[in-house]
């Protein structure tokens, strides 16, 4: 057992709970944080393994008598020290999770379901013992997304590398307040899932254009591999994107024309039967055109009515047809014929930045549910061996989407039942493991964002959250974390985090590590901006871009009418040109 | 200055010191040398002493209340039984708030409960002022270490008693102020506030 200098201290007891025990000590480094980690060997075991735990709580059991602190002048430690007492007075109870000894076997903690004795001794976890055994790999290890170092440590002491195995298959959750750092801390996984270690296959939906900065990984050398390798970088903006009209489904069009049900009726009439004359003709069933759709529209009418003339569809008609057209015009994403092929925006070592911050929610909501979509389609037939190369269907790798406002995509409550891309998210949540699509979903407001689909998240990142109801929502829906785990969030400063679930082997306290690239996602400065905006220089710059287009002034006949210009030139006569016609 | 002998003890730590009579000593001691909070040591061997203060007081008179028939008039007993002449007394209790070790010229003070224990008829004297100020130093700072002794012992004096000393030394101890202040104003806060 590699144990560590001195003990800290000496077991009391067991703890409120079975897994829980507690430890006195006068912690006099004030090492002994709420998250640190901590060990005891029993004696009985022959290999005297290490049998970690973390500090769930810390209370004084003997504190210096309040009337010490009568003068603030005079320290209770010197008063103390007047009555005999020398050295430092106070005692903590301890309480401590028992994480369990650490099977190199099964890479995992085994708990050893019973409470150390207590007199036993309990030592400080060191670094090196905490890098071993809370991470699953090690920085710069194929899987390794280095995300920042332990908290309670000195800065980059314990590295806590996430198993990027885990959550690109179990999906990633982020959750914390405004200006908590997510964004921030999304872009580090990003960095580290296109180092050349990981060489990752990711998409950004970014509904706030706040991750083009990734770019500059291209040139980068902290993401250029040996061999020559260097991430790609597609950031494409709302006019890059093209999503076919026909491969909406009824569900998306329901959505995006806000219909009545009659119209419905129609619409999914039309739908499905277009759908199949296409499948039967050409083999493939989205290939078709808005008017197609409208033309079906009005077959399915005329159809009805000369079943029966009782069935009057007109006015269901002229809806639809008014609403696809309106749609097709004022649409930015939605295309007729043009489609982004998935493999433009899913390849190894390629990060695809979809910004759809100009593009209108609903919108952005039927965009992610057709590429979430098309992406679950395409893996699982890869996967089962039903499209082969050459097929657009075909992607013979895993691909991992990190989706920022994810509860405007999956809103918690009957919001989810109306939103298209909730219904994408919560099946690919459910079984986009077995295919290799794993998701990342970011939010602000935990407690706005579909509970199923949060607690569907196997990792979860926890930045500083304050409001109350996202912290019972984040409890309810987050397995791994515990009441004390959960108890750091609103004392969490911006770029720390709390990480729980399958990408580490316990719950971990950690503070961010820097960006490569620089941050997209900051505030502004208001009062900075509006002071440059008086700066005289600014002024004048203002000044310039807002005057009037000039005139040259020896031009101008406000000021020399002298030098008026000469009338416009006119039609000179015969007689001007050729001298007065010969008579005669 | 000698003030009287052992001649008791209620425990190991706190001793009944009779004081001596008009005609025991040539310079007689005055009320000021028994009073209330002066500090006294009594040798045990030619190295150890202890070191107590004195916070209570008794007056020991036979005679009070004894109205009983006499066989001889107080006059003939002055002649026959001297000894009735010792019969009133007046006895101090010291309470032993340290100790001294004399190693041939370096002495060192100690304010933890002595190992060793005084003799009856050990002598008393007043400790001097410059062995005061010794007993209450410890590494250069002033040391109250027999504080929490005296506190737990049940006089009703005792509050009085440790202002006392506690004023004393603010004079002896200038430096000492603040942390002294700090003391006083919790005694006198239990003796006047939370004993109610």
């Amino acid at each position: 057992m590699a144990q560590s200098e001195s003990p800290v201290g000496t077991t009391k007891g067991p703890g409120e709970t079975p897994q829980e025990y507690v430890f006195v000590s006068p912690d006099l480094g004030q090492t002994l944080k709420v998250g640190e980690f901590v060990y005891y060997a029993a004696p009985q075991d022959p290999e005297r393994r290490p049998i970690y735990g973390r500090i769930v709580g810390r209370q004084p059991v003997r504190l210096y008598p309040d009337e010490f602190m009568a003068d603030p002048s005079v320290s209770p430690q010197a008063m103390a020290d007047l009555f005999g007492y020398q050295g430092d007075g106070e005692l903590f109870e301890v309480a401590v999770r028992t994480l369990g000894y650490f099977d190199d076997r099964l890479r995992t903690f085994v708990n050893p379901r019973i409470a150390p004795r207590v007199g036993w001794p309990i030592y400080l976890a060191s670094n090196g013992q905490l890098a071993q055994v809370l991470n699953k790999r090690e920085v710069g290890q194929v899987g390794g997304v280095h995300v920042g170092s332990l908290l309670s440590r000195e800065p980059a002491a314990v590295p806590v590398v996430l198993a990027g195995r885990d959550f690109t298959s179990t999906h990633l959750a982020i959750v914390a307040s405004t200006g908590a750092g997510k964004s921030y801390l999304a872009g580090v996984i990003v960095e580290e899932l296109m180092k050349p270690h990981n060489r990752a296959c990711v998409l950004v939906v970014d509904p706030h254009a706040e991750y083009h900065t990734l770019a500059e990984m291209t040139r980068h050398p902290a993401f250029r591999g040996s061999d020559g390798y260097e991430p790609v970088v597609r950031v494409l903006r709302p006019s890059d994107i093209h999503v076919r009209f026909s491969t909406l489904r009824i569900g998306d069009l329901r959505h995006l024309l806000d219909i009545s049900e009659r119209m419905e009726h129609v619409l999914g009439r039309a739908h499905q039967s277009l759908s199949r004359t296409r499948a039967q003709e050409s083999g493939q069933a989205d290939h078709w055109e808005p008017d197609d759709l409208i033309r079906e529209i009005r077959k399915f009418a005329a159809q009805k009515r000369e079943e029966d003339e009782s069935q009057d569809f007109s006015s269901s008609v002229s809806a639809l047809e008014w609403r696809i057209e309106h749609l097709v015009n004022s649409a930015q994403i939605l295309d007729k014929t043009r489609h982004l092929d998935l493999r433009t925006l899913f390849q190894p070592g390629q990060c695809t930045i979809l910004q759809l911050d100009e593009v209108d929610q609903k919108e952005q909501q039927v965009v992610v549910a057709v590429l979430l979509r098309r992406l679950y389609q395409a893996r699982q037939d890869t996967e089962r061996g039903r499209v082969h190369v050459g097929n657009e269907l075909f992607l013979p790798y895993p691909a991992f989407v990190l989706l920022e406002e994810a509860h405007h995509f999956a809103p918690a409550g009957d919001g989810g039942g109306r939103v298209v891309s909730a219904e994408t998210l919560r099946t690919i949540l459910a079984e986009g493991r077995k295919f290799g699509v794993g998701v990342g979903l970011i939010s602000q407001r935990p407690g706005k964002l579909d509970q199923d689909v949060l607690s569907q998240c196997m990792t979860q990142i926890m930045l500083r959250i304050v409001n109350p109801i996202d912290q019972t929502n984040v409890a309810a829906a987050v397995e791994g974390a515990s009441r004390d785990v959960l108890d750091e969030l609103p004392a969490l400063s911006k770029g720390q985090a709390v990480i729980v679930g399958q990408s580490v082997n316990a719950p971990v306290l950690v503070a961010v590590r820097e960006r490569h690239t620089p941050h997209g996602g900051q505030d502004q400065d208001a009062p900075q901006l509006w002071v440059d905006y008086s700066n005289p220089a600014r002024q004048a710059e203002r000044d310039r871009d807002t005057a009037p287009v000039a005139v040259p002034v020896q031009d101008d006949p406000r000021y020399f009418p002298e030098r008026a210009r000469p009338a416009p030139s006119r039609t000179k006569s015969f007689e001007e040109l050729f001298g007065p016609e010969e008579k005669g | 200055m000698e003030i009287g002998r052992v001649v008791g003890s209620n425990d190991h730590a706190d001793y009944l010191v009779q004081v001596y009579g008009p005609a025991e000593m040539p310079t007689p001691t005055t009320p000021l040398d028994r009073s209330f909070g002066q500090f006294v040591e009594v040798p045990i061997d030619q190295h150890d002493r202890l070191i107590g203060v004195i916070y209570t007081t008794q007056l020991l008179n036979p005679e009070y209340g004894a109205l009983g028939p006499r066989l001889s008039t107080p006059r003939e007993l002055t002649v026959f039984s001297p000894d009735y002449l010792a019969e009133t007394a007046t006895i101090v209790g010291v309470a032993v708030v340290g100790s001294a070790r004399d190693d041939g010229g370096h002495v060192e003070y100690d304010q933890r409960t002595p190992r060793l224990a005084s003799a009856v008829d050990a002598v008393v004297s007043l400790l001097p002022d410059d062995r005061l100020l010794a007993f209450h130093q410890f590494d250069g700072r002033l040391r109250l270490a027999y504080f929490p002794r005296l506190l737990a012992r049940p006089f009703p004096s005792l509050p009085d008693l440790l202002c006392s000393i506690v004023d004393r030394l603010i004079v002896t101890f200038p430096g000492e102020r603040r942390r002294l202040e700090v003391a006083r104003q919790n005694i006198r806060w239990r003796a006047a506030v939370e004993v109610r």
